[in-house]
């Protein structure tokens, strides 16, 4: 599940992610080949670093048409959900949001990616699959 | 303003307002606590108004006796069972309809057909090899045959996943019939096409690790609200099935261990002298798991591959189904568990791959779970609770259950791993209660089992020292609630239409229960209602309305208003703090009164002087001096009253508040919650005040509340423990708090 909301004050795109951390260890192994204990006691920097080359490297935004860089800003547990917060910053305004996501798609070829939106009030929302990984939301 | 005046003031912005905008139409009863006479059936002689079995309940009785024989190198299961059923309905039944659970891995099956696929763009070659080229796995039961007690053909009709067999004449009340059927199948590598049974194979030493469930035609329920089960079995919606008592013989290699539902009848005969010695010495011991079967002994026994055979032989009675695992690989440990006056058996079979983790932790959560369910509910009724150790699987049946969980490659095991497991043995030994003995049906109502069972689970969880709780708590529930209302339905909706199975059937109705018990009925009641639902039907099949009907009767408490939102809505909770005014008191105020006149005659004393105002800090009448904490000895008529009417002891005993606010709190969610509300002090220290759910009965958008407190109140906090799903917390706070950001 993927939470983008626009913060108009600070110009600034919030992206949240929320994902299991059985999913998450397994997609970031068999991406990197290395056992990573991503959430739990034995995690080392290294297996964060793996995590976030797999997330940035399946997530591209484009905003207005434009592609726009995404920042990884940190990361916390949540019972047994990995939550990452990343955001993009020096956004004006927000007409069009469009966003492929393939995280998971590897791992789990019936995945779907839920990525969920809030732009000036406006919620929308759009479903990724392996089939179509790619979507436009328009406000 | 006087009366007249008033009135006269008032007609022509009526006549303005009909002229601006017509008149409302009027509306049905649309409060949230109305009575549920629109949604819940009319209680009858079957259940009572009271949430309990009636008079004319009645439930059906299904006995087995079944000879099975499993051909380990082909994965097969042969069976030959004589079902005898038993007519307590009223009415007589023409036919009986059974089901065949394991044709869902037909291939006819119409599961696969009831999805939509789109086109996976890439694929990797084992799953393209599997969906395009490989013929399917030919699952499903062969019958061979249905016979009547003589030994004669009875005419039967399959319908995918279910089974009628045409009786010659009906089955009348209080009859019996008994009938025969001889079947087999070919068992699923469960980790390879899926299921809640099967075998896992071991690639390294070439065997296999049995979970045999849904094995045998099983006869499906009949009863009073849905006549028979006539919904198949899609995937989702597990079962329903009578109770009965069961004669059960397996043959397996003379190699395998073997544990199943029931008691073991030929123990000497299967068990080696040394394992019958642990077995006693596990009968008598309290404290820890005493080994039957030793990792030395099971890794010895994987190597064998026996021709020879052993038959095991298990009767169980009053059992709703019957599970059964065995493999060589088995270790097995069992410890005794005293309930009340009896003695019940925790059991688990794992292979090596599960150690260390399961040595050391399954059996002692299985007591745990036992005696922690027993406490809430009533001394687990059956003999024994097995744990067998199957990767990927979480599934349950009467006595026995499967459960995931092992060491790594590098025989480490992550934290979440280990409380996985150790949260899966309790919610699986757990279902023993809900739904094998509290037998609510899952193919219609799948949060009936599982929500009442989350929902203890974490109260197993609670009691086991630093166990991280994870699903089932109100805070955790808030994030699916919060979700996009397309992804989302009401708990009370069937089984196979559910879109996210774990939030809407598992933690969902687990988080209600604990606002229930934390936030809206207290422990001690709903822990009684609880315990009064679980004791009323026990053994018996309840539905939705028996269990809301019993919270209820049992505890005094009208619930209508939670059932019907949390339940059959897809509400959330949000409440806020909306506006604070802080007020002074004076002795001067805007003079006359401007409602004194307008009283009832009844109240109209009230508004005679001597009076003190309840001013704001901007109003100009206000004096510099009492924008403050009040001073009684400042407020001249006030002062006096108090002078004349109480003695100087009495005036010591009187409150003193000085500070006074009147708070406005707004609720944009739909659901209705108590008002909790959290009043910080300058000198930081806190007061919670509660207000029950039924403050919103009036007003479903917004409440008002004064506070007079001693302190001064720098913040005010709504819901501060996160005990009721609110969704979002940004308006919970006065003055609103800047939200930490992760962002920035």
């Amino acid at each position: 599940m993927y939470q983008l909301n626009f913060v108009p004050e600070k110009q600034m795109l919030q992206i949240t992610s929320r994902i299991f951390l059985d999913d998450l260890n397994n997609a970031v192994e068999k991406k990197s080949g290395e056992k990573v204990y991503l959430g739990e006691s034995l995690e080392k920097p290294r297996h964060e670093q793996l995590m976030r080359d797999y997330l940035l490297a399946n997530m591209s935004l484009r905003i207005n048409q434009k592609p726009v860089s995404i920042e990884f800003r940190t990361k916390e547990v949540q019972e047994d959900v990995m939550v990452c917060y990343f955001r993009v910053t020096g956004v004006a305004d927000i007409k069009s949001l469009w966003m492929r996501n393939k995280n998971l798609f590897d791992l789990e070829p019936d995945q779907q990616n839920i990525i969920q939106t809030q732009v000036r009030g406006q919620k929308k929302a759009m479903l990724l699959t392996a089939g179509s990984p790619e979507d436009q939301i328009n406000y | 303003m006087k009366y007249t005046n008033f009135l006269l003031l008032l007609i022509p912005a009526l006549v303005l307002a009909q002229e601006t905008k017509p008149r409302e139409g009027g509306h049905v009863d649309e409060n949230k606590f109305r009575q549920m006479y629109d949604l819940m059936a009319t209680p009858n002689m079957f259940r009572t108004a009271s949430g309990g079995p009636g008079p004319e309940y009645y439930q059906q009785r299904a006995d087995y006796d079944m000879k099975l024989e499993l051909d380990d190198k082909n994965a097969r299961l042969y069976g030959v069972e004589t079902i005898t059923y038993y007519n307590n309905a009223k009415e007589p039944l023409e036919f009986l309809w059974l089901q065949l659970d394991q044709n869902q891995s037909s291939r006819e099956s119409l599961t696969p057909l009831s999805n939509s696929v789109s086109m996976q763009t890439q694929q990797n070659v084992s799953t393209f090899t599997n969906n395009y080229l490989k013929e399917k796995f030919d699952g499903g039961f062969k019958i061979d045959y249905v016979r009547d007690a003589k030994g004669n053909s009875l005419p039967y009709t399959i319908n995918h996943t279910m089974m009628r067999v045409d009786l010659p004449q009906p089955l009348k009340h209080k009859e019996k019939v008994s009938f025969s059927i001889k079947w087999w199948y070919n068992i699923n590598n469960y980790r390879l096409i899926g299921g809640r049974s099967g075998y896992e194979h071991f690639e390294k030493d070439g065997n296999n690790l049995y979970v045999l469930a849904q094995f045998f035609p099983r006869m499906a329920v009949y009863n009073d609200v849905e006549g028979w089960q006539n919904m198949q079995f899609w995937g989702s919606g597990e079962f329903a099935l009578p109770f009965g008592n069961y004669n059960v013989e397996i043959t397996v290699p003379a190699d395998h261990f073997l544990d199943a539902t029931g008691v073991l009848q030929n123990r000497k005969e299967v068990y080696t002298p040394e394992q019958l010695k642990r077995y006693e010495l596990a009968t008598r011991t309290y404290d820890k798991p005493v080994l039957i079967v030793t990792q030395a002994e099971a890794e010895a026994a994987e190597k064998g591959f026996s021709s020879k055979k052993k038959t095991w032989k298990f009767r169980a009675e009053n059992v709703r189904d019957f599970g059964i695992s065995t493999s060589r690989k088995f270790i097995c440990d069992a410890m005794a568990v005293k309930l009340g006056s009896r003695d019940v058996m925790a059991v688990s079979l794992y292979p090596k791959e599960g150690n260390p983790l399961w040595e050391e932790y399954s059996t002692r959560i299985v007591a745990h779970t036992l005696k922690t369910y027993s406490k809430y509910t009533f001394d687990y009724p059956y003999p024994k609770a097995i744990s067998v150790n199957a990767e990927d699987q979480g599934m349950e049946y009467p006595m026995i259950c499967w459960n995931y969980g092992r060491p790594d490659e590098n025989g480490v095991t992550p934290d979440r791993i280990k409380w996985g497991m150790m949260g899966v043995i309790i919610h699986e030994v757990g279902h023993n209660y809900f739904p094998m003995i509290v037998n609510s049906d899952e193919r219609q109502w799948t949060w009936m089992d599982e929500g009442l069972n989350s929902f203890l689970e974490v109260l197993t969880k609670m009691e086991w020292p630093d166990f991280p709780i994870g699903r089932g708590t109100p805070k955790q529930i808030a994030q699916y609630m919060a979700g996009d209302q397309s992804r989302l339905e009401p708990i009370m909706t069937n089984s196979e239409t559910i879109k996210q199975f774990g939030n809407n059937a598992y933690a969902k109705p687990a988080a209600g229960l604990m606002i229930l018990r934390e936030t809206i009925m207290g422990r001690e009641l709903f822990d009684h209602a609880f315990k009064t639902y679980a004791n009323r039907w026990k053994f018996k099949h309840p539905t939705p309305e028996d269990f809301f009907r019993t919270m209820e009767d049992a505890s005094a408490v009208d619930l209508d208003f939670f059932w019907r939102g949390w339940f059959y809505t897809t509400d959330y909770t949000d409440i806020g703090v909306k506006t604070v005014k802080q007020f002074f008191v004076s002795a001067d105020g805007p003079k006359p009164s401007t409602d004194a006149q307008q009283d009832s005659p009844r109240r109209r004393f009230r508004a005679t002087g001597p009076m003190v105002y309840m001013l704001e800090g901007s109003d100009p009448i206000l004096k510099p001096e009492l924008k403050g904490a009040l001073d009684v000895k400042n407020i001249q008529p006030l002062e006096e009253y108090l002078q004349k009417t109480f003695t100087a002891q009495e005036r010591e005993q009187l409150k003193t508040p000085r500070f006074f606010y009147q708070v406005t709190f707004d609720k944009p969610g739909g659901l209705v919650m108590p008002l909790i509300v959290e009043l910080t002090f300058a000198d930081g220290t806190t007061q919670v005040q509660k207000f029950p759910a039924q403050i919103w009965r009036m007003n479903d958008k917004e409440v008002t509340r004064t506070f007079a407190t001693q302190k001064e109140v720098v913040k005010i906090t709504v819901d501060p423990r996160e005990e009721t799903a609110d969704i979002d917390t940004a308006n919970n706070t006065w003055p609103r708090a800047e939200a930490k950001s992760k962002f920035d």
